[in-house]
């Protein structure tokens, strides 16, 4: 199982950023019903079953605590796989997005490697234009919506110890006290969530996909963002990969006005 | 002697008031049901009757067969069904929110029928 480094400062925090959970709610009759399971780390085949996976990047996410922008990586992989459009986000693009926003810079590499915050990178890759919005999600239904719908869930993650070893992460049994279940006993982590079914949600990191229960997500990760690839909504006559008209998903869209 | 025929009284209208306090709290086990298991033949005959009833938009019929059919066969089929339904083959347009707010409906009240239940398949767990 592959390792690599951590590197998600504590949830910052800012009034503008737009909250997802009312407009969602406010906008459900228009809201598409979203499956039971969805999984954009995979191909999809003609007839509607799961193929082959989609190539996830490390963005160098071994080396360097730039998770907070290598989660944008995936992002792209996600739906860029889906949509047939060449990826654009490059491991040069997030060094350059992770030199941005923290004190870590790229000619002196080995310093200040002491990651960055979820929110920093979300303004960032929106200014740079890969995003065209963001909005704080909080609850389940909303986070199948999204990721259903727009390929991903940026999080940030709270890592126990436990993670090290668990091929799927999961919380502690009933009733343990082992202090390896703590969390951020490990550190904090970014990552996107591209895929989920009633069992548990699957993340892209470190160049491969991680399952994690639900109870494990409900558990660890503190903060959850929809970012919009602007290639889901480049053409508004264009069906997305989850079947649905861009102009539709646009209307749905204005929940994310800010 | 009143305080005996009050404590009695209050023991009285506590166990009257609480027939199910000594049974124990509820937990009931998460049931995984293996859809690759199953027999496969059974899966396929019930997803023959059942998809048409999908075009139609016949949800009430549809879960009728399905709670029918029981747990590991019906559960399985409609789970299956309404999953790809709702999440079609590239290229095809997914259902309106109105007709796939039925079809989540449907597999929900299913669930619940069948105890919370959910369903491993090639597509993940439904």
């Amino acid at each position: 199982m592959t390792i690599g480094k951590l590197g998600r400062g504590p949830t910052k925090h800012d009034l503008r950023t737009v909250r997802a959970a009312p407009l969602l709610d406010a906008a459900a009759g228009a809201l598409p019903a979203a499956p039971l399971a969805r999984n954009w780390s995979r191909f999809y085949n003609p007839d509607g079953s799961l193929g082959s996976f989609i190539g996830l990047g490390t963005f160098n996410n071994l080396t360097y605590g730039d998770c907070t922008c290598a989660a944008f990586g995936h992002l792209d992989a996600s739906v860029c796989f889906a949509t047939g459009a060449p990826t654009t986000v490059t491991t040069a693009m997030v060094l350059e997005a992770y030199d941005a926003i923290s004190p870590w810079d790229r000619t002196k590499p080995e310093e200040n490697d002491d990651g960055a915050y979820n929110l920093d990178a979300l303004k960032w890759f929106r200014k740079q234009g890969l995003i065209t919005a963001y909005a704080t999600l909080y609850s389940r239904a909303h986070i199948e919506t999204c990721i259903n719908l727009f390929h991903g869930v940026y999080v940030g993650a709270d890592l126990p110890l436990s993670a090290k070893t668990q091929q799927t992460w999961d919380v502690a049994p009933p009733g343990s006290t082992d202090s390896s279940y703590k969390p951020r006993s490990w550190g904090g982590h970014a990552m996107m969530a591209i895929g989920y079914d009633q069992k548990g949600v699957w993340f892209a990191t470190w160049g491969r996909r991680q399952f994690a229960t639900w109870a494990w997500f409900n558990t660890y990760v503190d903060e959850a963002y929809v970012a919009l690839h602007r290639q889901l909504v480049a053409d508004a006559n264009e069906l997305t990969p989850a079947g649905y008209l861009s102009s539709q998903i646009l209307a749905a869209l204005a929940i994310f006005k800010d | 002697m009143k305080a005996r025929v009050v404590a009695l009284a209050l023991l009285l209208a506590f166990a009257s008031s609480c027939k199910d306090c000594g049974k124990g709290p509820v937990n009931p086990v998460h049931v995984v049901i293996d859809c690759l298991a199953q027999d496969q033949a059974k899966l396929a005959e019930l997803s023959v009757a059942l998809l048409p009833l999908i075009t139609a938009g016949d949800w009430t019929l549809f879960y009728q067969k399905a709670k029918e059919a029981g747990v590991s066969i019906g559960g399985c089929v409609a789970a299956d069904l309404i999953n790809k339904y709702l999440a079609p083959p590239p290229g095809n347009a997914a259902p309106s929110p109105e007709a796939g707010k039925l079809a989540r409906d449907t597999i929900n009240k299913l669930r619940v029928d069948f105890g919370g239940a959910t369903f491993k398949t090639a597509s993940g767990e439904l």
